[in-house]
Parts: structure tokens; C-alpha cells; sequence
């Protein structure tokens, strides 16, 4: 439809062949990849790919997947190209969900196994949903979505509004409907992301997610919404997070040399 | 007019009608972006929210073009967003396509 077009619809823009790892970003509730517009492309050699999701944005004419199983389906089968080299995956609030039944469904398949698993300010699979957006109907979704975009700076239309409901109750719906069957414990640490002023999610309602992997939990200042100007302390999070050292907080004794 | 160099990888197609020409510039003002071909997609070009906003607006200020958040993220190039104006021109009845 789009001629002159190459490179994967699954993100704004291709992944970066020089770095030594990648993070794959997924969108925020009710967002595409834009949301990730102030990371930046690539720090300490991880490349941040923000990857765009049917049903919003550039990607709105396709419908949104259902539940973050499908999602997976689909999402681990388009990574595979991009997994010649260490990967993560980031996801905050409901979408650490959906990136951790992708990094469930590439172990399934064999394929590279992520690093680690980054989520942020999220309750684990079998402790949800969870969350203030479930109670809420499309009026009320409306009015946080206004006040969000003016807290960004924008004159939202209605119209704006009103589509962007749309994208945001099909998230919503996919939170609300998501059991998982059985747990998978992953191969890979999993990085647990809470922030210091965040009202939504409470560091310790992250704690089940020790029933999906060796965990190690980070407390960084903030409030819910902090990560999207991709923090410097957030960012050190997650490029360390590609470091062996960095998964043994509690084995400090063989990190030489280490102050106080 | 100042501005980061367009970086996509899909061949850069120059804007031919009088129309495509003018919602380039007016993408041009609006992503910060040169120049800007009639197949580059919106949000590749560095495009989000707050500025599909501010485009529409300057749409609708400076053609005459009132288009609908819809529209735009349905049809996320020049070359699309020309079709769908098209048909707004002719559906629109006696609507003025002329400067302010």
C-alpha cells in the first residue's frame, strides 16, 4: 500500500546493525512506539527499538491483537531477524505483560533466549489485572486521556479524543482479559522497575513476579510516568542489565574493589 | 528552514502536484524534518501525538483543510493524505480551499 517502503512495520525505525545489544520497547497502554520518542536510539552500545504495535498510530488501519498471547504469536516470529545478537525486552505496566509472553513464547520456539526481561511498574501475570484503567468506562478513559495529553503540552480535539479512546479500550480489554493458563519460568533474569512516587503500583505488588524468574529489584525516582523521558538512572538499569555482574546483587564479594 | 535530514530507508519521492507540495511544508514546519517525501510515513519521520495536533491545526489554519486525527493516522503520507483531501475537497459543499 505504502510504495517505496522496505524495513518492518513493527517498528518507526529499523534496528541498528552496529550495536553490541537491543532492548525491544513495547508501547504503553493506549500508545505506539512514538511514546518512546525521547529514548535514545542507542546508549553504551544497546540499541532501544521501540516497537510499533497494530492498531494505533501509522499501524491504526490494522486491528489491535486481542490478547497479549496472540500478540506473542505474531511479535516472537517478527523478532527473530533481530535476535543475531544479546536482546531484552522493556515493558511498563501492562505491556511488561505482553513482553514477557513474547520472551515466553521465543524460549517455546527455541529461539535465542533474551538477556533479560526489563518490566516496569507492573504486578506479574498471575496477579492481575491489575490496575485503575480496568474500572473505568470510555468517559472516564476520555478524561484521563485529556488530562494526560494536556499534561504534555497538547490541545487534544475531540475527535483526537475519541480515536484515541478507541486504541486505549482495546488495551484495556486485552489487561482485563489476560489469565495465563500456566506460569513459564524464564531462562533469563528479570529486571522488576519500580519508581519512588508512583501511585499506581507499589514496589512490593511487583514481587510475584519471582514466580517467573530469578528477579532483582530496582527502586528508581519517579513517578508512573518517569520512564518515558528515559531517565539516565533508568537508562544505566538497562544497559547493565547486559552485564553478568549485574545479576548478582547479593554476590558482592566477587566484584573486587567494591566502596563502603 | 533548519531541520534534521530525513533518515528512512524507502526511496525519497520529491512532492509533483501544487497539493503535495503544500502539505510537505507544512510537514516540513511541523517534524523539523528535509526534505520530506510524498511516501514517508508520518510517525517514522519522528511524528507523535502532540504533533499530528499541531499539524492538523496548521492544516486547518493555513488551507482551509479541516481533517480529522483519523484521517492523518490512516493515511500517514503525503501521498495518501492527498487522496483522502481530494475526496474532502469535492464532498466538501462550497467549503473554501483558499488562504486565509
Amino acid at each position: 500500500m505504502t510504495s517505496g517502503r522496505r524495513g518492518s512495520r513493527w517498528f518507526l525505525r529499523e534496528p541498528v546493525t552496529g550495536a553490541q545489544a537491543r532492548v525491544f520497547c513495547l508501547p504503553y497502554s493506549g500508545c505506539g512506539a512514538s511514546m518512546y520518542r525521547q529514548w535514545p536510539v542507542e546508549y553504551e552500545g544497546v540499541n532501544f527499538c521501540p516497537v510499533q504495535l497494530p492498531g494505533r498510530e501509522n499501524r491504526l488501519r490494522e486491528p489491535a491483537f486481542a490478547t497479549y498471547q496472540d500478540l506473542a504469536d505474531v511479535l516472537a516470529g517478527q523478532l527473530v531477524p533481530y535476535l543475531d545478537r544479546p536482546y531484552g525486552l522493556f515493558g511498563h505496566c501492562s505491556s511488561a505483560l505482553a513482553a514477557y509472553e513474547t520472551s515466553v513464547r521465543l524460549v517455546e520456539r527455541g529461539r535465542r533466549p533474551p538477556s533479560r526481561l526489563f518490566v516496569s511498574s507492573a504486578v506479574a501475570p498471575q496477579d492481575g489485572p491489575f490496575g485503575s484503567f480496568l474500572e473505568m468506562d470510555d468517559a472516564a478513559l476520555a478524561a484521563e486521556l485529556r488530562s494526560l495529553f494536556i499534561g504534555m503540552g497538547g490541545i487534544p480535539s475531540a475527535g483526537f479524543i475519541e480515536m484515541a479512546v478507541g486504541v486505549m479500550r482495546q488495551d484495556v480489554e486485552a489487561n482485563r482479559h489476560y489469565h495465563p493458563a500456566a506460569l513459564t519460568v524464564l531462562p533469563c533474569p528479570i529486571t522488576m522497575i519500580s519508581w519512588s512516587d508512583d501511585r499506581n503500583i507499589e514496589p512490593e505488588r511487583m514481587n510475584g513476579w519471582s514466580a517467573c524468574g530469578p528477579t532483582k529489584p530496582v527502586m528508581l525516582p519517579g513517578d508512573h510516568y518517569r520512564f518515558i523521558e528515559a531517565p539516565a538512572a533508568l537508562l544505566y538499569e538497562l544497559v547493565s542489565g547486559f552485564n553478568p555482574v549485574a545479576d548478582e546483587p547479593n554476590q558482592s564479594d566477587k566484584v573486587s574493589s567494591r566502596p563502603n | 528552514m533548519s531541520g534534521r535530514r530525513r533518515k528512512l530507508a524507502n526511496e525519497f519521492a520529491a512532492p509533483t502536484t501544487l497539493l503535495q507540495q503544500s502539505l510537505a511544508r507544512l510537514w516540513a514546519e511541523v517534524l523539523g524534518v528535509q526534505p520530506i517525501g510524498i511516501h514517508d510515513d508520518f510517525f517514522e519521520l519522528g511524528g507523535h501525538s502532540l504533533l499530528a495536533v499541531e499539524l492538523l491545526e496548521l492544516l486547518s489554519r493555513e488551507m482551509g483543510l479541516r481533517v480529522s486525527a483519523r484521517t492523518l493516522y490512516l493515511q500517514p503520507t503525503i501521498a495518501e493524505l492527498e487522496n483522502a483531501v481530494s475526496e474532502l475537497y469535492v464532498a466538501g459543499p462550497g467549503k473554501s480551499r483558499g488562504e486565509p
